[in-house]
């Protein structure tokens, strides 16, 4: 054996790499294959070898209901029941019964305006792994279900399934690792006991839910995303790892123990358009274990975020209005330095700055900014704002093209100009404007809807230009700018008779320069479609 | 040395050696045969493993051996065990497939598999640092095709 020659067990080598990989991709869900033959052409060159049959699939379309049944290993004769629109009556499930299959997964597409019953047989099926059902399904037609010795993964999506129903079937599926609920409306109170290799639980719908109990020990994630929910029960999954909730409020007892409930919790996202967050507020939550941190949209932000982990944390936090900074500031007061904050205007104007001035600008990673309004917002007091409460390494500003009117670049850029010869600030808040000083890096990423004819009419025309910056320590900002550029503002200092504009690209110039703008396709400017301003910080 | 307990010493291909209780090397088939071939002489060589790996194994062999351990004990500890990063869990695929031992190579598998679930091709090739080789046009076509399953 180890008297190989190196190529020869090289060969070897990929020789069994491909039969692992193969091994691997057996053991994947029929309806994960397409996925999985996208990752890369010997991928899906050995999906393609496998030999079960799924012509069949190919012609789902919504009008077609198709009851699919993939193969075991033991049994290689890959079979499907499709029942047209006319024949919807049809029962694939009591037609695959009578023939007594092994079928291994069942994906069930109920076109829309058909009402189906399920029938009993079916559910017999000991080797079934994978059941989805999507479209008006009623469940409730059985009375007693049979256990589903096999059964890993359940996926309901608009399936009529009443509460007890529910309770009655799930306990019958003793080893489903993988349960989806999604718009099961019939759903209001989701009782899972006693469910020991239950992995994932993804609960989805528009109404309201009143009761969640899961008494599943290892349970790792959980997802709900519903109108409101007023009793969660999720005491008995020690190990979960990741608690995403979309909903408008908090019910009664959480997240008061979060901490102790879920010492291993790594990521939590609360999307929550929060009305009782009062809840939150003498709530201390030390998580060390916490790697993400996920806040979305609306938060009434009043106090110190309760939770606590490590300085290393994610923190992710987003806001529909940008006014109300200083809310976010205290919020993130405990969060550490990766955060993330996502902001997005849409309220016309930022409303009058009051300054804390005993605050620290908390550093943290990220900024955000979408900027939606087309109305013009106060981007001078903003900016002042933001950068008076947060330090951010990257400030992220996307424009989008309505409010092309108003160009932030331009805003930006004015700012930069304002600065005097001695460094002081032209304006008024000059006191707060200490930013300038940190930016490391301006990079503007042009709209991908710019004309490809302008720019070409463009190319050849070698307009790079550089600011002089006397005073300032700036350390140079490029402009890379394929698409769009600030040829209003090189005519405007040219007219204004400063130093002409020159070539900024000489290493040993970059100390000085404070605009040092690349413009290899300089174009008009181009107000089409979304601009992107990336600016990178040293604080 | 006891006549009971016997030890086979591995050397892995970065000439690193381990001492291991024979009853516990023969959880790999490879290391069965030869040891049932009878030609094993002083030092098996293992050219495909490197010691690190090497370490993995034996730590997952001997947990396995050990006498009275529950069945929920040898679950959390397989759990964790799992949950280390690609490229360790790839070679420690290529181990226990060169070493022949099923119920590790098994395990390994489905720990891809889980892995795979629920991601986009993007979000997998990332994990498992693989190429994209498809054009656009060509990724289009596949999900044409197979409109029904990105639902």
């Amino acid at each position: 054996m180890a008297a190989n020659t190196l190529s020869d067990s090289d060969q070897l080598f990929s020789k069994l790499l491909e039969d692992i990989i193969e091994k691997i991709l057996s053991c994947v869900t029929l309806k994960q294959r397409p996925t999985v033959s996208l990752v890369s052409k010997k991928w899906r060159q050995i999906i393609k070898s496998f030999n079960d049959d799924l012509n069949l699939v190919h012609t789902y379309s919504a009008k077609i209901a198709c009851g699919y049944y993939g193969s075991s290993q033991l049994d290689r004769h890959a079979s499907c029941l499709c029942s047209d629109i006319d024949f919807y009556h049809v029962d694939p499930f009591i037609k695959l019964a009578a023939d007594n299959l092994s079928f291994k997964e069942l994906y069930l597409f109920i076109p829309p305006n058909f009402k189906y019953c399920v029938s009993p047989g079916i559910l017999d099926s000991k080797f079934l792994t994978v059941l989805h059902i999507k479209g008006n399904c009623n469940m409730n037609v059985i009375q007693k279900f049979n256990v589903m010795p096999s059964l890993k993964e359940l996926y309901f999506h608009s399936v009529c399934i009443f509460s007890h129903t529910f309770s009655n079937f799930i306990p019958k599926c003793p080893l489903l690792v993988l349960l989806t609920l999604i718009n099961c409306d019939n759903l209001n109170e989701l009782t899972v006991l006693h469910l020991n290799y239950l992995k994932k639980l993804h609960v989805n719908t528009c109404k309201k839910i009143t009761k969640i109990e899961v008494k599943a020990q290892n349970l790792l994630e959980f997802h709900l995303c519903c109108l409101a929910f007023t009793k969660l029960d999720l005491s008995a999954s020690t190990k979960l790892q990741l608690l995403h909730i979309d909903s408008t409020n908090v019910p009664d007892s959480f997240p008061h123990d979060i901490c102790s409930t879920f010492p291993s919790l790594k990521s939590l996202c609360l999307s929550l358009t929060l009305n009782n967050i009062i809840d939150l507020d003498e709530a201390f939550i030390a998580t060390p274990n916490l790697q993400l941190f996920n806040v979305i949209y609306s938060f009434k932000f009043q106090t110190p975020c309760p939770i606590v982990g490590s300085r290393q944390m994610e923190v992710e936090m987003g806001a529909r209005a940008t006014n109300n900074l200083l809310r976010l500031r205290t919020f993130a007061k405990n969060l550490g330095e990766n955060i993330t904050l996502s902001l997005e205007t849409k309220t016309i104007g930022a409303k009058g700055v009051t300054f804390q001035p005993n605050l620290e600008p908390l550093c943290i990673k990220r900024i955000n900014l979408v900027i939606q309004s087309p109305f013009k917002p106060r981007y001078e007091s903003f900016l002042v704002e933001c950068f008076c409460y947060f330090h951010p390494r990257t400030l992220v500003v996307t424009v989008s093209s309505d409010a092309r009117k108003h160009d932030f670049i331009h805003v930006l850029m004015n700012e930069l100009e304002g600065w005097n010869k001695d460094g002081t600030k032209r304006y008024k808040r000059s006191g707060y404007m200490f930013w300038y000083s940190a930016l490391k890096r301006f990079t503007v990423l042009g709209s991908t809807a710019f004309a490809r004819q302008e720019r070409e009419s463009w190319c050849d025309k070698s307009t790079l230009c550089a600011g002089s910056g006397e005073g300032s320590n700036q350390k140079g900002i490029s402009v890379d700018l394929p698409n769009i550029s600030t040829i209003t503002k090189q005519e405007r200092e040219a007219r204004n008779g400063k130093r002409p504009l020159c070539a900024g690209s000489e290493e040993g110039r970059e100390q000085q320069c404070i605009l040092f703008v690349a413009l290899p396709n300089l174009s008009t400017i181009t107000r089409e479609g979304v601009h992107q301003i990336k600016l990178q910080f040293e604080w | 040395m006891s006549s009971s307990t016997k030890f086979l010493t591995l050397k892995t291909c970065d000439d690193k050696k381990f001492v291991l209780d024979e009853a516990i090397a023969v959880r790999s088939q490879t290391i069965k045969n030869m040891v049932e071939d009878d030609c094993v002489s002083n030092v098996i060589p293992l050219p495909n493993v490197d010691s690190k790996t090497m370490t993995k194994v034996i730590e997952y062999w001997k947990k396995h051996s050990e006498e009275g351990i529950s069945k929920d004990m040898l679950m959390d500890f397989d759990k964790a065990f799992v949950k280390v990063h690609h490229s360790i869990l790839h070679a420690l695929i290529l181990a226990a497939n060169f070493l022949n031992d099923k119920e590790m190579l098994d395990m390994m598998c489905q720990e891809v598999v889980d892995r795979i679930k629920g991601k986009t091709p993007e979000e997998i090739r990332k994990e498992f640092d693989i190429k994209n080789d498809f054009t656009p046009e060509e990724e289009e076509e596949i999900r044409k095709e197979n409109a029904w399953a990105f639902e």
